[in-house]
Parts: C-alpha cells; sequence; structure tokens
C-alpha cells in the first residue's frame, strides 16, 4: 500500500487524533494525552511544527498541551520555544507554548521563554514570566533582573514572584515578594466557620498523591517521606514538602534546615475528586527572620494569600498562618504545631465565606 | 398559556417596561455583529422562551475574560455573538425539561485585572478565578476564557447556593475556542446543577468512556431525561415562576 497523500497536502489525522484535535468535540484529557501513540505523537509534531500542512480544522492549544503531556523532552521544548517565537501563530496559541514549557525544565525551554519576554503581546509575555518562575535557574534570575517593570499590575506580580520563586529556589535571599502579616482574625459565630484538618500522611500514600499531581511541581523536589493532608471544608489538597529541608532528619518536627536559608518550602496541591487528580494552587514560600522563619503561602499568579511564621520552641515546629485581608479571601487564623503524632492545632479559626469578590466591571456595548 | 404576553412577563419576570428590545432585554442578547444580528442561527419561538422565562428558571452571569469594550482586550467581536448563540443553544436544550434561563447578566473582566486568567492551565486556576470574582446577582456565574489545557470546562457538582462560598468552585468556566461552546455551556452548568456524566455521548452531560472523570462531547451531545431535568431544577439556583 503506498501512501496516496500529495506531498503538500495536509495529512488526514488518524481517527484518534481527530477527535482530540476537533473543536467540534471534547476528547482531550491528560490521559488520553498519556496514551498518544509514537505515531501520533510525530503525526502532532508535524501539525505543530508544519504550517504549510496543518489541516485547518484542528486545536492547535490542544495539539501544544497534549505533546507537553506526552513527551516533556527537550527536543518537545525546542519546539515549542520556536512556536512561541513565531509572530505567524496566534497570540492564544503562543501563550499556550509558553505555557507548557513549564512542565519542560530544559535550558531549552529556559531560552525560548526569554525570547518571549520581548513580544508585544501581553498574555505570551505573562505565561512565559510565570513558566520561567516554576522552571528558572540562575541565569533565568539574572534575566529577570535586567527585565524593566511589566507593562500591568499582573505582569509587574508575576515577575516579582517568578524573580522570588527562583531565589528560594536557590536558597538567595530575596525581596522580590514583600512579606506582608496575616490578620489575627477572631473566632465568629460557629455558622460562618466550616471544618479543618492537617495531618500527616505515610510514605505510600505520598507516592500515590504524587501520581495524581499534574502539572508542574515548581521546581521543588518532593519529599517521599514528609507529606500532609489538608481538608477545608469540601475542599481537599495535599501538601508536599521539599525534599531538601527533611533529608537526612529523622523527624520533620525536629528539622532545623528551614531555619538556615530561604526555600519553596512546599506545595498545596489542590484534589479534584472526579478526574482523581490534583494540581499546585499554592506555592509556600519561607524565608528565615531573627530565630524563626516567615512563611508565605502564594498562589501560582503571585497573589499572596496567607502569611505566617514558623518556631522552633522546646524542639517542636510551630506554625502560624492567618489571611492577608485581600480580596476574595475567606479569613482565615491557624496555629499549631507538628509533633511526633502528627499534627496539634491549637488554634482553627476558618471562615467559610469569601470576602469582597470583585463584582468584575459593567459590558457596555459599542455603537 | 393563553394570556401569555410579552409586556406582561418582561415586567413580572424582568421589571422591565416598554419600550424595550426583544433581542436585548427579553433575551438579552446585546450584541451585534457587522450586519446587525445578535448571530443566533437555530429558529427561536418567543412564545416558547416566555413560557420557559414564566417557569423555573436559572440566571446566568457572564464573564467576558480579558474583554474591553471598545474589543481591544483578547475578547473578539466573533466570539462574544458565539457566547450568544451559545446561550441560546442552552435556552432549547434546557428548554427540553422546561427549565428556563431568565436574564443575562453581562461581566468583564478587562485586561488590567485579567493577570493569567485568559488562560487556564489546571483547575486550581479556574478555582481561583472563581474566587476572586463573583457576579453581583443571583445568577450562575459563566466565565469565557480563551483556552483551558486538558479539559473544555470546569466546574463543580453540584455548584454552592451561596457564590461566596470558600471551598468549592463558585461557577463555570469554559473555552471560547470549543466548536461546540452551546453544548459545552449547558454541560458545564448542568455540572453546576447538579448533573454528573452520562452513559451515552447523545446526552448533554457526555460519557466517560476511559474513566478519567472528563466528558466526552460532541455535536450530537443534546438530550436531557426527564430525570435529569428533576435534578436541575431542584437546585437551589434555580429562581422561582414569576
Amino acid at each position: 500500500m503506498t501512501d496516496q497523500t500529495p506531498p503538500d497536502a495536509a495529512p488526514r489525522l488518524p481517527p484518534k487524533l481527530r477527535k482530540v484535535l476537533d473543536p467540534g468535540q471534547r476528547m482531550l484529557s491528560h490521559q488520553v494525552a498519556l496514551k498518544l501513540s509514537a505515531r501520533e505523537l510525530t503525526t502532532l509534531k508535524e501539525i505543530v511544527t508544519d504550517r504549510a500542512r496543518r489541516p485547518g480544522d484542528v486545536d492547535l492549544s490542544r495539539a501544544i498541551s497534549a505533546l507537553t503531556v506526552r513527551d516533556p523532552s527537550p527536543e518537545m521544548a525546542g519546539i515549542l520555544s520556536r512556536f512561541a517565537a513565531d509572530e505567524r501563530e496566534s497570540p492564544i496559541d503562543r501563550a499556550v507554548a509558553a505555557a507548557s514549557l513549564r512542565l519542560i525544565a530544559t535550558d531549552e525551554a529556559r531560552n525560548g521563554l526569554l525570547t518571549c519576554l520581548r513580544s508585544a503581546e501581553p498574555i505570551l509575555r505573562i505565561e512565559a514570566i510565570k513558566s520561567l518562575g516554576a522552571i528558572g535557574d540562575e541565569t533565568t534570575l539574572e534575566a529577570l533582573n535586567e527585565v524593566g517593570p511589566g507593562e500591568s499590575t499582573a505582569e509587574q506580580r508575576m515577575l516579582a514572584f517568578a524573580r522570588a520563586l527562583i531565589a528560594h529556589r536557590l536558597g538567595r535571599e530575596s525581596d522580590d515578594l514583600p512579606f506582608r502579616r496575616g490578620v489575627a482574625r477572631r473566632a465568629g459565630p460557629e455558622d460562618e466557620l466550616i471544618s479543618l484538618s492537617l495531618r500527616p500522611i505515610r510514605p505510600p500514600t505520598i507516592s500515590a498523591e504524587r501520581g495524581r499531581l499534574h502539572g508542574s511541581d515548581f521546581g521543588m523536589p518532593l519529599s517521599e517521606r514528609v507529606g500532609f493532608r489538608l481538608d477545608v471544608g469540601r475542599a481537599r489538597w495535599t501538601v508536599f514538602v521539599n525534599a531538601d529541608i527533611t533529608e537526612g532528619t529523622g523527624v520533620f518536627a525536629r528539622s532545623s534546615r528551614i531555619f538556615e536559608r530561604p526555600w519553596i518550602t512546599a506545595l498545596l496541591a489542590r484534589r479534584h475528586a472526579r478526574t482523581d487528580s490534583s494540581a499546585v494552587q499554592y506555592v509556600v514560600l519561607s524565608d528565615p527572620h531573627d530565630d524563626a522563619a516567615r512563611i508565605m503561602v502564594v498562589r501560582t499568579d503571585g497573589e499572596l494569600v496567607y502569611s505566617g511564621e514558623l518556631n522552633r520552641p522546646r524542639g517542636l515546629l510551630s506554625f502560624v498562618v492567618r489571611d492577608v485581608a485581600r480580596r476574595g479571601t475567606a479569613p482565615t487564623n491557624i496555629k499549631g504545631h507538628l509533633t511526633s503524632r502528627g499534627v496539634e492545632l491549637e488554634l482553627s479559626i476558618p471562615f467559610g465565606r469569601r470576602k469582597d469578590p470583585s463584582p468584575g466591571q459593567t459590558v457596555a456595548v459599542p455603537r | 398559556m393563553a394570556d401569555l404576553s410579552v409586556r406582561q412577563v418582561a415586567s413580572s419576570c424582568l421589571g422591565i417596561n416598554p419600550p424595550f428590545s426583544v433581542n436585548t432585554h427579553l433575551y438579552g442578547y446585546i450584541f451585534r455583529d457587522q450586519n446587525g444580528s445578535v448571530g443566533i442561527s437555530q429558529p427561536r419561538s418567543v412564545k416558547r422562551q416566555l413560557e420557559l422565562m414564566k417557569g423555573r428558571a436559572i440566571n446566568i452571569c457572564i464573564f467576558l475574560v480579558g474583554h474591553e469594550n471598545d474589543f481591544s482586550g483578547v475578547v473578539t467581536l466573533a466570539q462574544v455573538i458565539a457566547v450568544q448563540q451559545a446561550l441560546q443553544t442552552v435556552r432549547d436544550l434546557y428548554g427540553q425539561v422546561n427549565l428556563g434561563v431568565r436574564t443575562l447578566f453581562w461581566r468583564r473582566i478587562g485586561m488590567d485585572d485579567v493577570g493569567d486568567y485568559t488562560i487556564i492551565t489546571d483547575r486550581p486556576e479556574a478555582v481561583d478565578l472563581t474566587d476572586d470574582f463573583s457576579g453581583p446577582n443571583d445568577g450562575i456565574d459563566v466565565f469565557y476564557v480563551q483556552s483551558i489545557l486538558n479539559a473544555g470546562g470546569w466546574s463543580t457538582t453540584p455548584g454552592p447556593c451561596d457564590k461566596d462560598e470558600k471551598d468549592e468552585m463558585t461557577g463555570a468556566v469554559i473555552e471560547l475556542s470549543s466548536g461546540i461552546l452551546g453544548i459545552l455551556t449547558a454541560h458545564e452548568v448542568g455540572h453546576y446543577l447538579g448533573l454528573q456524566h452520562w452513559t451515552t455521548i447523545t446526552n448533554v452531560m457526555g460519557v466517560d468512556s476511559n474513566g478519567d472523570g472528563i466528558g466526552e462531547l460532541n455535536s450530537t451531545s443534546t438530550n436531557l431525561t426527564s430525570s435529569q431535568g428533576t435534578t436541575m431544577r431542584g437546585h437551589c439556583a434555580v429562581r422561582s415562576p414569576c
């Protein structure tokens, strides 16, 4: 059998890829992407790289997304870097490529993302900065320090967070993300509070949770021995702890490395029951401060949401975490300590309602 | 419904009185394309819309994410017209089980505030979006973004009654790049109203054939059963007859 396709014509897509890429269907998921065959992978690469032979009715964002999940290789970083830099492609698809590069921590990806910072497209720059924060190294930090202030508040915030993330990964002091003290909330009526529990999970559970984690790990080595499960009302997170902090110490509660230098200390990955998966919602940064350590719980878009302190009275590790009175956040005040038996909460004030979310802006129709 | 009048329903259900435009005020389709059309291709029955609007119905608060009123943001005129078309599809699909869509509230998140929400990379980002913004009314919040990686939309089942609730998504997030935007919107809002995935792809709730939690949909995903209708109409976001 010979290939009847004329050399310059768009390739005929295999049925499975047709379903994945057809904007008129919804078939793509993380699991579907993982199961793409080598041949399907090759076809996807051709779709992304060869504009001339690209079928007209494919969703390029899905192609990029599937490729990154299926093959997070240096070669793919090169492909996506070139795509993100290609001004003939749509800004949205280029931004999707930049966002996808945060899953491939290679020099190719970092260099490609740094090139995107020169783009005139704000959404591309924002995704590139965000990805650089997730995978950036020393060279990236130097390059980001040379970048001027961002055009928008969001870009400035993302830039500050990216620098802070890399600095904490490298153990460097950084004043990019200033510490803001949380509010010492008092308990309100019982019906305004929701349940909260924080408890350690065992290595087999941590391993299983690592298997469920999708998306970026922000370049933090995940401890195989120390982790927690956080339940707040109906929401659930897995707390992954930095392996470099827990490594070599018998009990996390006695660890002192956390007080030695800045760290990306933990990741809070939010669980989604229906897809049985999780992705990081909050990154916990810590900085030594006097005899203690300050902690900042930051969303992946650089929004500081909670802050607090770690202390070590009598060899225990105690913590305080409070909301910083940010619009759209529920008041929260938690205090407790880690013992050899687990986590003991002395104070738990998690309110169930968010305060003052934005109503957005009015839509006016042009005349 | 022999006595059904546009004037009466508009007054009792929407609180508006003549003069008003059927498209703009009764349906809530505020955008026009270059030809002056609201872009709805399927036939519409005003009588049916009045019937549905008077009965048990939901309100929808549409957030255009990254939209500027002069279209200098990331949202295009073609996309808002597609949203209007999608909302009519939702009305048609939900009408099968006698659930109306009464009022559309239009909101936007401008480029200064949008941050990285134009592209949703994972579900927690969708949660953050619904945490940060909440429509100032009793409508179900539906956020239209440019692209969502590894899913066409995110919602929660069932969605909370209180849109300021802390611990769950308080709206649905949907990608504008979908070629089946109406079905996708009906699907995600269907989750919010308490529906799970179904057993056949011809249902609005699609089928999760590989068990990965993502419902597969296509252009044939248009059916709703009476039991699904009962579930939807029982959700706390559904308004009483007017």
